[in-house]
Parts: C-alpha cells; structure tokens; sequence
C-alpha cells in the first residue's frame, strides 16, 4: 500500500467511532505513523473531521418537539377502539367483523371531512408547537395584505370584523400538501408576554384544495389542545381562526 | 385503520417514550440537515414515530430500530421532495480523495447554520449520506441500510460530498477573508 492509497482509505476514517476497530482501516493507520507527510495528512483531516461534526451536533432541537410526539401518540391512542387493542377478541368474530368492516367502508369510505381535520390539525399544531417565526412583522394589515399577494399566498381574504378590531403582529407563508397557506397575526391584547405578542392565529388556503371545507355558513369550532379553533368557508377560501383559549375565546373574534 | 397499541408499536421490552427520547433530537436533527427547515424537520420526525406507532409492531429484530427510524425518516424525505431525478451511482476506484485544504480553526470559525447552508448547496444525493456520516456514529454499512443503496454506492457519496462541503466551505472562508482585506 502506498501513501496515496492509504488517503483513499483513511478519507473514510472517523476516530472515537467503530472505524478504530474495522480492519479495513489497520494498514493504513499503520502506514500513517511510518510516513511523516501521511500522518500530518490524516491529523489535519481528523480535525476538519472533528471540528465538522462538532457543528452538525449543535444543530438546535426546538424545544416542545418531543412533548408534541408524545402528546400526538396519547391522542391516537385515546381515540383508537377499545376493539382494536383486543386482538384475541377479534380474532374470535374476525369473519363477521370483516364483513361489517366490509359494509361500513362502503357506506363510510374516507370523504372530504378528513382532508379539512387535518389542514386544521397541521395549522394548530404549527402554532402549538412552538411561537411561529414570521416572514414579515408589521402591524400594518394592508402591508400584511400585499405581501402575501407579492409572493402568491392567498392575499384577497376577508377578516372577521371583530377579528379585524385586534392589532395586527404580522404574516408568514407556509405551505400544505404544496399549496400556499397565508398566516396572518393578531394580538388580543389579552397575551401578557411581549416576546411573544402573537395569540390569534388566521390561515386562509384556496377553498378547492381542502376537500370537505364546510359549506359558506356552517362555521366549525374544533378545540385542539390548548387552542380553539373555528373553520370557515367564504368565497373562494376557507379559513381556521385559532386562538390560545376556549371555544367562548375564539368566539369573540369570529 | 391502522394499528396502535399501548407501546405505541414497539417491540417488547421497547416502550415508545423511551424511544422518543433516544432518538428524536437525531432524527430531527437529520431531517433539519435534509430539509433546511425547522418545520419541515418537526413534521418528518412526528411522521417517524407515527409511523412507527403504527408498524413498529412488524420490526421483529429489537437491535435494528435505529436504522428503522433513520431509514423511515429518509424515505419520507425523499417521499415529499417527489424527485424522480436518477442519480448516477460512482465505484469506489472512481473517487478522487483530494480534499480541499480547509483549516480546522477556519470551520471553528463558523456556526452550525453556515456549514448546514453549505451542505444545502452540496449535490442533493449526497447530502443525506454526509449528513448521516457526521451526525452518527453509524458504521458505513448501517448508512448503507439507512439509504437502502449499496455500501460501495454510499462510500463513493461520502467522499464525493465532504469533499464538494469542504470546497464551498473554503471558498466562502477565502470570500470572507478577501472583504475583509478590502475594508482593511
């Protein structure tokens, strides 16, 4: 083995790792400390390798993100059939189950409300699991407006009038299942930490891309965790209003 | 419907918030090295241990987990990027290891948000095995079960992309050492 076959080896060597141990790295370890200009090629690659993996390590984890998973999995597992957790029972009726299953897909196969639980489920979760980093921070509602049509995020929506009568904090685009998502601001005045001013939440999509939007009129309420919600369609949009608070908060700004 | 049980999934002798907490600041951390996005991140790690919450259950071998999660999170990456682009796959004899000569003190010199935009602008299908490669103790044939591509595939990625993250990171260190000088 030569100098320059042993760099081909030893690019791939990471110390502190189970490479010490790999026989495929032995011999040009070895020839490393028998040649001068190796062993100073690899010490210097040992610490751009280092000081490299020092950075991707330090990369920050947002805080909350493991109680978010956690808490999720208690959901699914609160709304899942008592049924479904007994698998010696339903084997048991397993032939009589399938035809029920069988019948009720038929009558209850996946329709449009699932698509709009969970753009309203997304939206919440963006705002619940930690404060929302903004593209822009202005209290100006008609700046707000024009950025968004600027960056083809929907920008021609209707803002409840009560809704309209709290300051704006700013916008951000955000996206679902690749469409545009506009996110407009708001503070009640209610919200006690500066840092943090933002506590009404609007999220206006293009009323086409959520199946199962509710039909102009028949607003939903949804409580999601710590934050109510309600859902609406007007014109061509649909709306999910969150707030941080019951369902009597949110309906003070709808 | 899909399957949950009290152990969220997993294994006997594996419950899920064990699991979580093992893992989930690596997989984010993973997936924030993919996608550049906090959110985006957020979103293909809750998705990993929903899936596993769902089909851990089928994973019969307890010690594979890891790669399990780490290969879970890859494919959903690659499920949402949609990129149908073929990625021409190099032998090892091909790869040149000349590394360029980038100082431990200058990468010192940088935070974790500047070597991640650098990675960004590395080829695409190199990232993710450059990621892996400084992220994780992983032997190259874990990496290899994690991207589910050879381990000769994965090597010659490997150098191919710490060396193209090394060039930019040099060459952004001479950029800002050449406007340094000119304010000087």
């Amino acid at each position: 083995m030569n100098s320059q076959e042993a760099k081909e080896i030893l690019v791939f060597y990471r110390p502190g790792s189970a490479d010490e141990h790999d026989p495929e790295f032995a011999e040009a370890l070895a020839l490393s400390k028998s040649d001068a200009d190796l062993g100073r090629w690899l010490q210097d690659q040992i610490a751009v390798h280092q000081a490299l993996r020092s950075r991707f390590q330090e990369i920050p984890v947002p805080p909350g993100l493991k109680e978010q998973i956690l808490s999720e999995r208690k959901a699914h597992i609160a709304t899942a059939p008592r049924l479904q957790r007994r698998a010696v029972l339903l084997a048991t009726v397993v032939a009589g189950v399938f035809v029920l299953l069988a019948v009720t897909s038929f009558y209850f196969r996946p329709h449009k409300g699932d698509s709009l639980a969970e753009f309203r489920g997304r939206m919440a979760e963006i705002t619940l699991r930690a404060y929302p980093k903004m593209d822009l921070e202005t209290n100006d509602l008609t700046q707000i407006r024009q950025f968004l049509a600027n960056k083809q995020a929907p920008g021609d929506y209707v803002v409840p009038p009560a809704l309209a009568k709290a300051s704006g904090t700013g916008c951000a685009i955000l996206k679902w299942r690749g469409h545009p998502v506009s996110m407009i601001c708001f503070n009640s005045g209610k919200n006690t930490d500066p840092s943090e001013p933002s506590d009404l939440f609007l999220f206006v999509i293009d009323r086409t891309v959520v199946a199962g939007a509710p039909e102009a009129g028949a607003a939903q309420f949804a409580q999601l965790n710590r934050m109510g919600t309600v859902t609406w369609s007007a014109g061509d949009k649909t709306y999910v209003l969150g707030g941080y608070g019951n369902e009597a908060f949110i309906r003070q700004y709808f | 419907m899909s399957h949950i049980d009290e152990r969220g999934g997993a294994p006997a002798g594996l419950d899920f918030e064990t699991l979580v907490e093992r893992y989930y600041r690596s997989l984010y951390q993973f997936g924030f090295s993919l996608t550049q996005s906090e959110s985006d991140a957020c979103d293909l790690t809750q998705q990993t241990f929903y899936i596993w919450a769902t089909k851990g259950h089928q994973l019969r071998d307890v010690s594979k987990v890891k790669t399990w999660l780490f290969t879970t999170l890859h494919r959903e990456f690659l499920e949402h990027r949609r990129k149908q682009t073929r990625f021409p796959h190099y032998e090892l004899s091909q790869v040149n290891c000349e590394l360029p000569q980038i100082s431990p003190a200058r990468i010192n010199q940088l935070d974790s948000g500047h070597v991640l935009h650098a990675l960004a602008r590395v080829d695409q299908v190199y990232q993710a095995p450059v990621a892996l490669f400084y992220l994780e103790e992983y032997s190259y044939k874990e990496i290899a079960e994690v991207l589910e591509v050879p381990m000769g595939t994965v090597k010659s990625r490997i150098a191919r992309g710490i060396a193209q993250l090394q060039k930019l990171l040099a060459s952004s260190g001479a950029a800002d050492q050449a406007r340094k000088e000119s304010r000087e």
